[in-house]
C-alpha cells in the first residue's frame, strides 16, 4: 500500500508540487505524516490547551503517560498495547475518537498505525533543529545555473518535469531590478544604459548601482516598517501623535549601510545596554517602544504596561523567529512545543524596562536632527569663544537634566547679551522626544511572574527570564542583551531561516516557507528546504548576516532572471509558482504603486529622513475620541515624498495606502493579504498624487516633439520599462483620438483641470498607462 | 446611465483563449455543486458558459431551490449580553451578589474572571411579547413590537472566547485569519445581481473597527473579487469615488475601454488570472462611481423613514448604516454586512457596563433594527432576506471580577457557552424561541446550535448544501463549516 504524504496534502503545497516519493518502502515520518493529523483531529483536546482524559499529543514525553483511564496512549512497536489505535476504531461511540466528530479515515488510521509498528519515533518540528548547508544538487542540465539558488531549483524542476523559463527581457528585467531594490522603476537613461550594455557584468553593474542607491535602504525598510508595526500614534482611544521618525530613519541607514543583521538585530532589542551605548544604538531600541500608550484617564498604567511588554515578546518571536507567541500568553501552545512558561520566560526579559506606560512615553531620548546637531555645536562654538559656558542644552532629559539645569541657574552670573542671544537660540533647538528602552536600576527591578490564564493581574508562579527549550541553546537568566545575542547568532534554528526567507518573499511574493509567520507545526512546509537552509547558513556564517550579500545572490540567480509569463499547463501544474519555473510576476506593494507615479511623472520629492508627510486625503479619515489632533496637509512639493514617509496613525492609516493591503502596523505583521478589489482602480484614477502624476507627465508627453506614436512609446518607457505592443500602440491611439473629440465638444472640461485639450488628452494617456496591468504588476 | 459594453469587455478577455485553470477559475473547477449544474443551467440561458465564466460577479443559481436570496447580518461587535436581552433566567436573580457555585467555575476557563465570583442576575425585567410570547428585557422595546418575525436562536454556542477569533469564527468558521468570510462564500456562491455595485458591502459603526479587522470581510483563498467592499454613511460614499475635476463620464469610458484592450492583451500573453479579476474590478467601479452616491445616499429616504430608523443622514451611525441596508438590499446587493463596536459589557468602567452604555447601545440599535424588519416587510424584501443580528459570544451569568474584587459597574465576562441570536425573514420559523439554557443561563440543555450550524443553515436557505459549496486550496476542499456543521430544520419554515 502507498501512503499519500498527508502533511502535505493538508498543509502544505498542493499535491502536484509536492508529491516527492512516499514509496511504500519508507517509514512512516511523524512529522510528514502524523503530527498534521494529530493537529487537525486530535490536540483541540489532547494538546497544549486541553489534556482532556489527561491525555495529551503533544510532547514526546506525554504520550507514554497513562491518561485518567490507566490505560497508555501509545506503547511505540506495539499496536494492541497503545490505547490510541484502540479509541481510533473501536465501535463504541462513547469511546471512539475523536470524541463526537467523524472517525479519521482508514487511511489515517492505517497510517498511525503502522507509525507505532514502526516504533512511534518521534521528531522534532523541521524549523527547530539547526539549518545544515547542504551540497547543490545534481541536475541534467548544467548550463543554467548562476547562483547558489539555481541547482536545487533546477534540480527539483527536473524531478517535475518542467524546464526553467527564458530569461526576461532586458527592460523588464530592469524594471523588476530596480522595484525589488530600491522600490522605484529605473529612469529612462538608466534602461538606455543598461540595454545598450553587452558586457558580460552588465547585470552586477546595475546591482552594484542600484544597491548603492539611498532608495535601497527606503525601499527595504518598508518591509521592517511593518515587523517593527511602525506608527506615528500612541494607539488606544485617543491615538495621539508620536514623533517615532527617528528610529525610521535608522532602519533606512542601516539598510543602506548593510549593517550586519546579527548587530540589527542586538541594536533594536537591546541598544541601550551595549558597552558605550552610541545615540544611534538608543535610537534603534525605539524599535520596542513602538508599542501602543494607554493615555485614557483611569486606565491602570500596569496593565497597559504588561500588554507593552506581551506585545513585545509576540513581535520578538514573530519578526526574528517566525514564531507564534500570542497564544501562550494564556496557556500552552495549542499545537507547537511551546509550554506556557516558555512565554513568561520570554516576558521576564521585557519585564524590567523603565517604560511604564506614561503618557509622555518616558524614557525619551531627546534627539536632533543632523542639521540642527550642526548648529548645536556651531551655537556652543560661538558661546564658548564669548568665555561662557555652553553646556546647559540636555541630551537625555529626566531627573539628570533638570538637576543640570538646576545648577546651571544658581552659577548663573549676569550674562553678554550676545551670550544669552545665542544661548536661547540654542535652548529653542527642539528636539523630538523619541521613545527608548532603558533598564531599571537593580534596586527598582520588578519580579516576573507567569499570569494565570494570560491575565496581566492574576500572578501565578515567579519566573525568571529562559529561551524556549525547543530552539536549543537554551539560555537561562541573562538579559535582554543576552537574549538578543541569543537570537543573533549562527546556533539560532530559525533566525537566519526567518531572514532569508522574507527577503525571499519580496521578491516573489512569497517565501520558501509560504507562511513567513509561522515556521511552526501548522506553518507551511519549505517548498526548497535544502535551499532554504544553505542559504541561512551562508547568510549567518560565510556571508556574515550581510543582507546586500543574500540579496545579490538571489536577484543574480538565473532563477530570478526568467520571463514571468506563463502558459495554461505550467499554472495548472503550479499555479503559486511555488516550484519556480517562471520570474516573479506580483502587484506591486502599496508604497511601489504610489512612489511609481510619483517618479515617473519625476514629482518625487527626494526627501531624506525627517518628521513624516501628511499627503492629501478624504475629510473625516481621523476620528479618534477625546483627541483634537487632525490631519494637516504637507504644503508644498514635500508632499510628494515616498509613501515610507507618510505619517502613520494608528486609529486611521493612509487610506490609499490601506486599499492597496498596506498592513496596519498595529501589531508586527510579516505576510500582507494581496488583494484584487475595485477600490484599487478609484485610487490609481481618483487619489490626488496619481492625479498629479498623470497631469504632469500627460503635459510633458504633449510637448514632447515627434509623431504621436513616439510619444506613447515614451510614455510606456517612462512607466513601463517597455515599448508598446503593436495592439496597446492601438489602444492608446484610438483613446487619444477619442479624447481629442471629447474635450473638444466640451471645451470647459479642460479648463476645470487647468490644461489645454491636448494636455488633457494626454494626461488621460497617462492615467491608464498608470493603471495597467502592466504598471500595477512587477513582469 | 450608459451602460458599459460588457459582453464585448469580457469578449476581450476571453479572446485570450488562456483557459482558466488555477485557483482564480471560479466554476468549472471548483465545488461540486456549482461546478456542472450551475454551468450548464447558464448555457441554457445563451451567453455562452465560457464567456460567462469569465465574469465571476454575473447572478447564478444556487444548486438547489433557495428560500434567501440576500443576507443582511448586524454583528454587534465585543458581544452583548443575552441575559441582559433575550434569555430570561429567573432562578440567577435568587443568587445576586452571592458567590458563584462550584458548577459555574470548576475546570472552567474565563477571559477575565479570576477566583471565585459573584453572581450577577438579571439586570432588567423581562415581558412576553407578541403572539408568540417571545420573551425580551425592557432595553429594547422596538424589537418587542416586531417579536412575531423573529427567530430567537437561544442555544447558540461557539468554542472561541475572545473577540477576534470569535468574531473569525462566526463569519469565516473559524479562529484562523485568512480563510473566506460567509459574504464571500455568498457571493462565490450566487454572484451579483447589481452590476453597478459591488456585491458584498461592509458598513461599520461604533467608532472602531472590529476587534479582527478586515480578516472578516475577507476572500481568503476564495477569488479576491469575493471580497467585502467598505463603504461609509458620510463623506464620499466610497473613499476616491468622485473622479478628479476635467474628467467625466464619457472621458472615463473610454480610458476603461482602452484599458480593457490593453490589459485583455496583457492576460493573454502574461497569462495571470488576477489580470481578468483587475479587467472585472475596473469595470464595477467605474459603474459604482456613477451609482454609489444616489444608493448611498439616506436623505433620499422620506422624513417618516428616517425618523423610523432614528438615522441622520449626513453623520456615521448604525441607524445610518440600518437605513443603508435597506437600500442596498432593494438594489440587490447580495450581502450586507454591518459591523457595530462597543458591547463589549465588562464592566470594567463607565464606558463598558450594563447600565448607562449598554442602555445607550440598546437604544441606537433596537429601533434601527426593528425599523429595517419592518420596512423590510412591508416593501416585500422581508421573506427572501436573511436578517441575522448576534454577537461573536455570550457573557457570563457571573459578575466580573478582574482585579479581583467584583467590578465597579455591572458587568459580564465572556462566555462562549451560550448566547442568543436571531434571525428575521429568509424562510426562518417566524415568532420562534429556540434552545434553552440551563436554569442560571450558563450551558445549553436543548435546541444547542453552534455557530457552524448556524452558517449550514444560513446558505441552506440560500441554496446550498454547506458540505457541497467547497472550494479546492492546497490540495484540500475548503468549505466554511471546515468539517462539521448540521442544517437545522426545526428553525425553517
Amino acid at each position: 500500500m502507498r501512503f499519500a504524504p498527508l502533511a502535505l496534502l493538508w498543509f502544505g503545497l498542493s499535491p502536484a508540487v509536492s508529491a516527492q516519493g512516499t514509496g511504500s518502502s519508507d517509514r512512516v515520518e511523524f512529522n510528514r505524516d502524523i503530527r498534521p493529523i494529530f493537529n487537525e483531529k486530535c490536540i483541540g483536546c489532547h494538546g497544549g490547551v486541553k489534556k482532556a482524559g489527561g491525555v495529551s499529543l503533544q510532547f514526546e514525553a506525554d504520550i507514554r503517560v497513562a491518561g485518567k483511564s490507566g490505560s497508555i496512549p501509545i506503547v511505540p512497536g506495539d499496536v494492541t498495547q497503545s490505547e490510541l489505535i484502540r479509541r481510533l476504531s473501536c465501535t463504541d461511540l462513547d469511546e471512539r475518537m475523536p470524541k463526537e466528530k467523524p472517525a479519521l479515515n482508514a487511511l489515517q488510521i492505517a497510517l498511525i498505525t503502522r507509525w507505532v509498528k514502526e516504533g512511534a519515533k518521534w521528531s522534532d518540528h523541521w524549523s527547530y533543529n539547526k539549518p545544515m548547508a547542504v551540497a547543490a544538487p545534481a541536475t541534467q542540465r548544467t548550463d543554467w545555473q548562476r547562483s547558489l539558488v539555481d541547482p536545487f531549483v533546477l534540480a527539483r524542476l527536473e524531478q517535475e518535469g518542467l524546464a526553467p523559463a527564458a530569461p526576461a527581457d532586458k527592460a523588464i528585467l530592469l524594471r523588476r531590478l530596480s522595484l525589488d531594490l530600491t522600490g522605484l522603476p529605473p529612469t529612462t537613461a538608466e534602461l538606455d544604459a543598461f540595454v545598450a550594455d553587452r558586457s558580460p557584468t552588465a547585470l552586477t553593474k546595475q546591482v552594484d548601482r542600484l544597491m548603492a542607491s539611498r532608495h535601497y535602504g527606503e525601499r527595504w525598510a518598508a518591509l521592517w516598517m511593518d515587523l517593527a508595526r511602525y506608527n506615528d500614534s500612541q494607539g488606544y482611544e485617543k491615538d495621539n501623535n508620536r514623533p517615532m521618525w527617528p528610529y525610521r530613519d535608522w532602519v533606512i541607514q542601516a539598510f543602506n549601510q548593510d549593517l550586519p543583521y546579527d548587530q540589527f538585530i542586538t541594536k533594536q532589542l537591546a541598544g541601550d545596554l551595549l558597552p558605550n551605548a552610541t545615540e544611534e544604538d538608543l535610537v534603534a531600541t525605539a524599535f520596542h517602544r513602538l508599542t501602543r500608550t494607554n493615555t485614557e484617564g483611569g486606565t491602570d498604567n500596569e496593565e497597559f504596561r504588561s500588554y507593552a511588554v506581551m506585545d513585545r515578546v509576540t513581535t520578538t518571536a514573530t519578526a526574528f523567529l517566525g514564531t507564534t507567541m500570542g497564544c501562550v500568553q494564556c496557556h500552552g501552545h495549542p499545537y507547537d512545543p511551546f509550554r506556557q512558561t516558555d512565554y513568561y520566560g520570554l516576558y521576564a526579559y521585557f519585564n524590567t524596562s523603565e517604560d511604564a506606560d506614561r503618557d509622555d512615553d518616558a524614557p525619551n531620548l531627546s534627539f536632533l536632527t543632523a542639521g540642527q546637531k550642526v548648529r548645536q555645536a556651531e551655537l556652543k562654538k560661538q558661546i564658548a569663544e564669548l568665555g561662557a559656558n555652553p553646556a546647559s542644552a540636555a541630551v537625555v532629559k529626566g531627573k539628570a537634566a533638570k538637576a543640570a539645569a538646576v545648577a546651571a541657574k544658581k552659577d548663573a552670573a549676569p550674562e553678554d547679551p550676545k551670550v544669552v542671544a545665542l544661548r536661547a537660540e540654542l535652548d529653542g533647538l527642539k528636539a523630538v522626544r523619541l521613545p527608548i528602552m532603558k533598564e531599571q536600576a537593580d534596586k527598582d527591578r520588578r519580579a516576573s511572574n507567569v499570569f494565570v490564564r494570560g491575565a496581566w493581574n492574576v500572578k501565578g508562579a515567579p519566573i525568571t527570564p529562559f529561551t524556549p527549550p525547543v530552539m536549543g541553546n537554551q539560555l537561562k537568566g541573562g538579559t535582554r542583551l543576552d537574549l538578543a545575542k541569543w537570537i543573533a547568532t549562527p546556533q539560532n534554528p530559525l533566525t537566519a531561516r526567518v531572514l532569508v526567507n522574507n527577503v525571499w518573499k519580496e521578491l516573489w511574493g512569497q517565501g520558501l516557507v509560504g507562511s513567513p509567520d509561522d515556521f511552526g507545526t501548522i506553518g507551511e512546509a519549505p517548498s526548497h528546504q535544502a535551499l532554504l537552509d544553505t542559504l541561512a547558513v551562508k547568510f549567518s556564517t560565510e556571508w556574515q548576516w550581510s543582507v546586500k550579500r543574500l540579496l545579490r545572490e538571489l536577484v543574480l540567480s538565473a532563477t530570478y532572471q526568467q520571463a514571468s509569463n506563463t502558459t495554461a499547463a505550467l499554472r495548472s501544474k503550479d499555479p503559486y509558482n511555488r516550484l519556480l519555473a517562471r520570474g516573479p510576476r506580483t502587484r506591486l506593494s502599496a508604497e511601489m504603486i504610489r512612489d511609481q507615479a510619483l517618479a515617473v511623472s519625476g514629482l518625487l520629492v527626494e526627501k531624506q529622513g525627517g518628521p513624516s508627510i501628511m499627503p492629501d486625503q478624504p475629510d473625516g479619515i481621523w476620528k479618534a475620541p477625546y483627541s483634537g489632533q487632525t490631519w494637516n496637509p504637507t504644503k508644498g512639493p514635500e508632499k510628494y515624498g515616498r509613501t515610507l514617509y507618510i505619517f502613520w496613525k494608528r486609529s486611521s492609516p493612509f487610506p490609499a495606502s490601506m486599499v492597496f493591503d498596506s498592513a496596519e502596523r498595529d501589531v508586527c505583521v510579516a505576510k500582507r493579504l494581496n488583494t484584487n478589489t475595485p477600490l484599487h482602480a478609484l485610487v490609481t484614477m481618483n487619489e490626488p498624487a496619481f492625479v498629479d502624476a498623470a497631469k504632469v507627465l500627460g503635459k510633458r508627453l504633449a510637448e514632447l516633439p515627434g509623431d504621436e506614436s513616439s510619444k506613447i512609446n515614451a510614455g510606456l518607457r517612462a512607466v513601463l520599462a517597455a515599448t508598446a505592443r503593436p495592439e496597446e500602440l492601438a489602444a492608446y491611439r484610438d483613446f487619444l483620438v477619442r479624447n481629442r473629440q471629447i474635450y473638444a465638444t466640451k471645451p470647459k472640461l479642460a479648463q476645470d483641470a487647468g490644461l489645454t485639450a491636448e494636455q488633457a488628452a494626454w494626461w488621460q494617456v497617462v492615467t491608464v498607462m498608470l493603471n495597467s496591468d502592466r504598471a500595477l504588476n512587477k513582469e | 446611465m450608459q451602460r458599459p459594453d460588457e459582453m464585448s469587455l469580457l469578449r476581450e478577455a476571453e479572446l485570450a483563449r488562456v483557459r482558466l485553470n488555477t485557483r482564480r477559475e471560479f466554476l468549472s473547477n471548483s465545488g461540486l455543486c456549482l461546478g456542472a449544474m450551475a454551468l450548464s443551467t447558464m448555457g441554457l440561458q445563451g451567453a455562452p458558459a465560457s464567456l460567462r465564466r469569465a465574469n465571476p460577479l454575473l447572478p447564478r443559481p444556487p444548486a438547489f431551490a433557495a428560500q434567501a436570496k440576500r443576507v443582511i447580518y448586524l454583528h454587534m461587535c465585543g458581544a452583548p449580553s443575552q441575559l441582559e436581552l433575550f434569555d430570561n433566567k429567573p432562578e440567577l436573580h435568587k443568587l445576586h451578589g452571592k458567590p458563584a457555585p462550584d458548577s459555574f467555575i470548576a475546570g472552567k476557563k474565563f477571559a477575565f474572571i479570576k477566583g471565585r465570583p459573584n453572581v450577577l442576575g438579571p439586570v432588567y425585567p423581562f415581558a412576553k411579547h407578541g403572539q408568540s410570547g417571545i420573551e425580551m428585557t425592557d432595553r429594547i422595546p422596538h424589537l418587542a413590537q416586531v417579536a412575531d418575525e423573529l427567530c430567537v436562536l437561544r442555544g447558540m454556542w461557539t468554542e472561541q472566547f475572545n473577540h477576534a477569533p470569535a468574531q473569525l469564527m462566526a463569519h469565516t468558521g473559524t479562529q484562523i485569519a485568512g480563510r473566506p468570510s460567509l459574504g464571500a462564500w455568498t457571493a462565490y456562491g450566487l454572484g451579483s445581481e447589481n452590476d453597478n455595485l459591488p456585491g458584498y458591502v461592509v458598513l461599520l459603526s461604533g467608532n472602531n473597527n472590529p476587534d479582527a479587522g478586515k480578516q472578516l470581510w475577507s476572500a481568503g483563498f476564495l477569488p479576491s473579487v469575493f471580497q467585502g467592499v467598505l463603504c461609509r454613511s458620510a463623506g464620499e460614499p466610497i473613499l476616491f469615488s468622485n473622479s478628479p475635476k476635467g474628467t467625466d463620464t464619457d472621458i472615463r469610458r473610454a480610458a476603461l475601454d482602452a484599458l480593457n484592450r490593453i490589459n485583455a492583451k496583457e492576460y493573454e500573453v502574461a497569462g495571470d488570472p488576477e489580470t481578468l479579476t483587475r479587467i472585472a474590478q475596473y469595470e464595477l467601479a467605474f459603474r459604482m462611481q456613477m451609482a454609489a452616491p444616489d444608493a448611498m445616499d439616506i436623505a433620499k429616504e422620506t422624513p417618516a423613514t428616517i425618523a423610523m430608523y432614528g438615522a441622520t443622514p449626513g453623520k456615521e451611525s448604525f441607524a445610518n448604516n440600518c437605513l443603508l441596508a435597506r437600500r442596498l438590499a432593494e438594489r440587490g446587493v447580495r450581502y450586507i454586512q454591518l459591523f457595530d463596536w462597543g458591547w463589549d459589557s465588562h464592566g470594567d468602567g463607565a464606558g463598558s457596563e450594563l447600565g448607562k452604555s449598554f442602555t445607550a447601545k440598546c437604544l441606537a440599535m433596537d429601533k434601527a433594527v426593528a425599523a429595517l424588519i419592518s420596512d423590510l416587510r412591508q416593501r416585500g424584501l422581508l421573506e427572501d432576506t436573511l436578517v441575522v443580528w448576534g454577537g461573536e459570544f455570550g457573557r457570563t451569568p457571573m459578575w466580573e471580577n478582574r482585579s479581583g474584587a467584583t467590578n465597579k459597574f455591572y458587568g459580564r465576562d465572556h462566555h462562549p457557552n451560550a448566547f442568543s441570536m436571531f434571525v428575521a425573514g429568509g424562510g426562518f420559523k417566524a415568532g420562534l424561541t429556540y434552545g434553552e439554557t440551563d436554569e442560571f443561563g450558563y450551558d445549553v440543555v436543548s435546541g444547542k446550535t453552534h455557530v457552524h450550524d448556524l452558517q449550514a443553515t444560513l446558505l441552506h436557505q440560500l441554496g446550498f448544501d454547506h458540505e457541497k459549496l467547497t472550494y479546492r486550496f492546497q490540495g484540500r476542499d475548503f468549505r466554511l463549516t471546515d468539517v462539521s456543521g448540521r442544517v437545522i430544520k426545526d428553525i425553517l419554515a
